[in-house]
């Protein structure tokens, strides 16, 4: 536990993510779901045949065996052939690039946002090596180039250049207006039995966030929050009087760390437990990761809540 | 003031970096950046207690430790008030204090009482002395003596030092120079030093080596003081000098016989104790109030003057006090003591005969109050009968006694072998005895007086021990001249006729002293009177009598001598004085001893009544303070004294005692902030 006299070393980003020792985010990324095979060759390929799904025009590009002749005779158009398996289960990654999330603590790997990033990259790679398509989404004050469902493997590299070039806010409040405008496509590009995937630290999002994003779980979509703490957040490790800024709403609270730290637990149980237990009423999941823990062991929670829900 | 020091003290300056820190701290709590700040709650009051405290306990430590840091570095800037003994070369230093126990150092000053004052300043020079050094101490109350000859004993010097006492002596800063000088003389330290402690009023100091220090000023500060420096009942008067600094001290003081001072002559014992009444107030003054029976007031200006006040006729006057406050409480009390018995001469003659065609006093009177104009002259007609009678005298003379009874003749016997001294000058009327009447002791058998046609004149080789005087009775001119029918055993010719008859005889008795002269003082006999040689025969009388008697008055430092063989024992105010034997007693003031006897001698350092007792007789002296004890300011003659900066130094240094402070210091707060580490782990 830190002293009074060192502090931990928080860093209020908003220009220079700090990645701490989770660079590269590519290779890392690629470690931690081959070590995800290693461990447990789970795939999230589900279901035991290939279900028609409907026809779409053909554009150019599209596989031609799935060209219906029939229906090219009978409609006089190019149409193919879509199938259930392509698009029930995609995965739509969700970051919170909000300023709090640029929080790095002495001892965590790096900041929120580097460590949700590389969950968020590693489990893109799970999710495209099984031919899932895969999106990618931010919650922040400020616009930021989304990226939509796509395949193959220069989506990966897609998802790991936009998360590598990605930076928190700067500090201020998130509307949420803003948030409607960011979950919005996530819900429009999200079919049945899609998993929606929020990486966020929760603590300082507006109260509608939470009715926000629980509803991204209706059309059978499954609703992944993994909520991404520094160890600072998780112990609150001060000692004496302190003056606490918020990193977003740039509040002052000054206290005696001693006295409030078993209020400040309590307050972050409660946080988890109510997004807990709504998103497991709504057969979703909710995991917590601390940016000091193995990412490995987080990245295999979220696999197996998923394949334990979704079954 | 070096740059160096200078430097050292600005570095203190930096005091204030700790306290800035500790208020800012303190105002304003570290602020951290914590993303869930929404979800931690208030609770200041408590948390900001307790931080201050702890801050305090740290500022503290930290203030010290700045400060002693740049006292350490200004070291020996840094000054303490002790004195102490500064070593240039680091060697052995051989170190002769000289502490004043004159009166004068008894006065209170600004800061304390001088004599404490001085003991103090010596106690701490001493306390600076390193092993190998030489102490010595040296007196400086008249006369000047060695308290402890030079040691390397520091602790020998300690309790020497402890032992002193104050007296009412007078000043000899002079001769205690010189003695400190010649004690460290054949010392083998290098660096010598003399350090005077003294309030220098009315002192000289002698030029030599090695120079003196005289380093507390606070000594030398002016005290306003009354003192009583004799006081001496004659009859019903009683007669005080009283010496005053200066007007204001002396303005609306009143001298005062004390009821219980006062004792009926019928009542009282023969002598009183000196730890009674009289004795006691000597040197710690009775300060209950008492009811005076006499009062006289002072006139209101400096320097000295008499006051008398008239007592009963049947009282005996054991005390005076002196009202009001001054700078020193001891001397406004004063043992009143018998008139100066030295100079108490009783003069039995025929007043007829004795006086010139002038009229007037006789010319015994007349040459003994030109010898002695103070001395008190008693004129008798007969001569006493008892001892006790001729007890108040030291002198007898007798002009032309026509014989003496056998009660007079013992009396008198008594009286001189106590010490008096009697001198009978024998006329026409010696042989004219009665029945059962003689001269003896003075002469053997039948005295003759044989009636002259022509001056015969007295040899002047055999009276060479009166000076030039004694030519003078070459040609004496008389009608006539007593012819001693024997010479008693043991009396000595030391004078003579022109044909060798005796002239002039003495004769000790004991301590006292008898003289015979073959011719009368009347003027109508002879010229004898009126010739030098006369008066230079009673001035030898009158010397030989204060030599012999003791003084019934002297001054304090006076030593007095007496004649061993005799149990003796002298009781002063504050109590039996110890007798030290030693030497051989040659004839001066303050001896009790025939010359050439060894003696026993002791030295009176204290003011007040002492009783002398010796072989079952009491005689009372008075020891008097010196007038200039109290008059003389404070300020030095002769040779400057040396910068007390170079003999001994005001400053310490206390480096050593301040590093160790640091070093404490720093261990505490390296202790503290462990333990908080402790705590907060």
């Amino acid at each position: 536990m830190p002293s009074r006299g060192e502090e931990v070393s928080a860093v209020l980003t908003g220009h220079a993510l700090d990645w701490g020792t989770i660079m590269p985010l590519r290779l890392r990324a690629r470690s931690l779901s081959e070590g995800l095979y290693t461990g447990a060759h789970r795939s999230l390929r589900r279901g035991s045949g290939i279900e028609f799904g409907g026809h779409r025009d053909y554009v150019p590009g599209d596989d031609l065996r799935r060209l219906d002749h029939r229906a090219l005779m009978r409609h006089g158009k190019l149409l193919v052939r879509e199938f259930e398996t392509d698009t029930d289960r995609s995965l739509q990654l969700v970051v919170d690039r909000t300023a709090s999330m640029g929080f790095r603590s002495e001892r965590a790997m790096g900041a929120k946002l580097a460590y949700g990033a590389l969950l968020a990259a590693a489990l893109a790679r799970i999710a495209l090596s099984s031919g899932d398509p895969v999106s990618l989404d931010w919650l922040g004050r400020t616009q930021a180039r989304r990226l939509p469902p796509a395949s193959g493997r220069e989506a990966f590299e897609r998802v790991v250049s936009a998360l590598e070039a990605i930076d928190a806010d700067a500090p201020g409040e998130i509307r949420v207006s803003d948030l409607e405008v960011q979950l919005l496509p996530v819900a429009r590009a999200g079919r049945r039995g899609s998993i929606v995937v929020l990486f966020s630290d929760l603590v300082d999002l507006p109260q509608e966030a939470e009715r926000l994003v629980l509803g991204l779980g209706s059309e059978r979509r499954l609703v992944v929050v993994v909520q991404v703490l520094d160890p600072a957040e998780s112990t609150f490790p001060y000692e004496g009087t302190v003056r606490l800024r918020s990193t977003e709403s740039l509040e002052v609270v000054e206290t005696d760390a001693n006295r409030a730290r078993r209020g400040y637990l309590s307050a972050l149980a409660e946080l988890q437990g109510r997004w807990r237990s709504e998103l497991e009423r709504r057969g979703g999941l909710f995991v917590t990761a601390n940016t000091s823990r193995d990412p490995l062991g987080v990245l295999q929670e979220v696999v197996r809540g998923v394949a334990r829900v979704g079954a | 003031m070096s740059f160096a020091v200078a430097s050292a003290l600005l570095v203190g300056l930096l005091v204030v970096a700790p306290i800035a820190a500790h208020l800012l701290r303190r105002g304003r709590p570290q602020q951290i950046e914590f993303p869930a700040a929404a979800l931690v709650p208030r609770t200041a009051a408590k948390s900001r207690k307790r931080s201050r405290l702890d801050d305090r306990l740290l500022l503290a430590l930290r203030v010290l430790l700045v400060t002693s840091l740049a006292a350490l570095g200004a070291t020996p800037l840094v000054q303490c008030s002790r004195l102490s003994v500064s070593r240039t070369s680091g060697a052995s230093v051989a170190l002769a204090i000289v502490v004043d126990d004159s009166h004068s150092m008894r006065s209170r000053v600004e800061d304390g009482v001088r004599w404490e004052l001085a003991i103090k300043g010596a106690q701490e020079l001493l306390a600076s002395t390193r092993a190998g050094d030489a102490v010595a101490l040296v007196l400086a109350g008249r006369p000047a003596r060695v308290a402890l000859s030079p040691t390397t004993d520091r602790d020998a010097a300690r309790r020497a030092l402890a032992e002193l006492d104050p007296s009412d002596r007078s000043t000899d800063v002079e001769d205690a120079v010189k003695i400190a000088r010649a004690s460290l003389s054949d010392l083998p330290q290098v660096d010598k030093r003399v350090v005077l402690l003294s309030d220098l009023a009315g002192a000289t100091l002698p030029p030599g080596e090695p120079p003196v220090s005289v380093p507390l000023r606070a000594l030398r500060e002016p005290a306003s003081n009354c003192a009583i420096t004799t006081c001496t009942q004659r009859g019903v008067s009683v007669v005080a000098e009283v010496a005053c600094t200066d007007t204001a001290v002396a303005q609306g003081r009143q001298l005062a016989i004390d009821q219980q001072s006062a004792v009926r002559r019928d009542e009282a014992p023969s002598e009183p104790s000196p730890g009674g009444a009289s004795g006691e107030a000597e040197d710690e003054p009775d300060r209950k109030p008492r009811e005076p029976v006499r009062t006289a007031e002072l006139a209101a200006r400096g320097g000295v003057q008499a006051v008398e006040l008239v007592a009963s006729l049947d009282t005996d006057v054991r005390q005076l006090r002196l009202s009001g406050e001054d700078a020193d409480a001891s001397d406004d009390v004063c043992a009143v003591g018998p008139d100066a018995a030295g100079t108490t001469v009783a003069i039995v003659a025929d007043r007829a005969r004795a006086t010139t065609v002038t009229g007037g006093p006789t010319v015994i009177e007349q040459a003994l109050h030109a010898l002695r104009p103070t001395a008190s002259l008693r004129p008798l007609t007969l001569l006493p009968e008892t001892k006790e009678d001729l007890q108040s005298y030291a002198t007898l003379i007798l002009d032309d006694p026509p014989g003496f009874s056998p009660e007079a003749r013992t009396a008198l016997v008594d009286w001189v072998r106590q010490g008096g001294v009697a001198v009978a000058l024998l006329g026409p009327r010696a042989p004219t005895a009665q029945l059962a009447s003689n001269l003896t002791p003075f002469v053997e058998g039948a005295v003759q007086w044989e009636s002259l046609d022509a001056p015969q004149g007295v040899t002047a080789a055999s009276l060479a021990w009166l000076g030039e005087a004694s030519h003078s009775l070459d040609a004496v001119t008389e009608s006539g001249r007593a012819l001693f029918g024997g010479v008693p055993t043991g009396a000595r010719v030391r004078g003579m006729w022109q044909d060798e008859q005796p002239w002039l005889l003495e004769q000790g008795l004991d301590r006292g002293l008898l003289i015979t002269v073959g011719l009368p003082a009347s003027v109508d006999v002879s010229d004898f009177a009126l010739r030098p040689a006369f008066v230079a025969l009673f001035d030898h009388v009158l010397t030989q009598a204060e030599s012999r008697s003791g003084p019934s008055r002297s001054r304090a430092g006076t030593t007095w001598r007496f004649s061993s063989g005799r149990a003796t024992a002298v009781v002063g105010p504050r109590g039996e004085l110890p007798l030290t034997s030693g030497g051989t007693c040659v004839d001066g003031a303050g001896s009790d001893c025939a010359s050439g006897q060894a003696f026993d001698h002791v030295q009176v350092g204290l003011a007040g009544r002492y009783v002398v007792r010796r072989g079952g007789n009491e005689t009372v002296r008075v020891v008097d303070v010196d007038p200039d004890e109290v008059l003389a300011r404070p300020a030095l003659g002769g040779e400057e004294p040396a910068a007390a900066s170079s003999w001994t130094q005001s400053s310490v240094d206390v480096s050593p005692e301040l590093a160790l402070i640091v070093l404490c210091l720093f261990a505490a707060e390296l202790i503290f902030r462990s333990l908080a580490k402790r705590r907060e782990a």
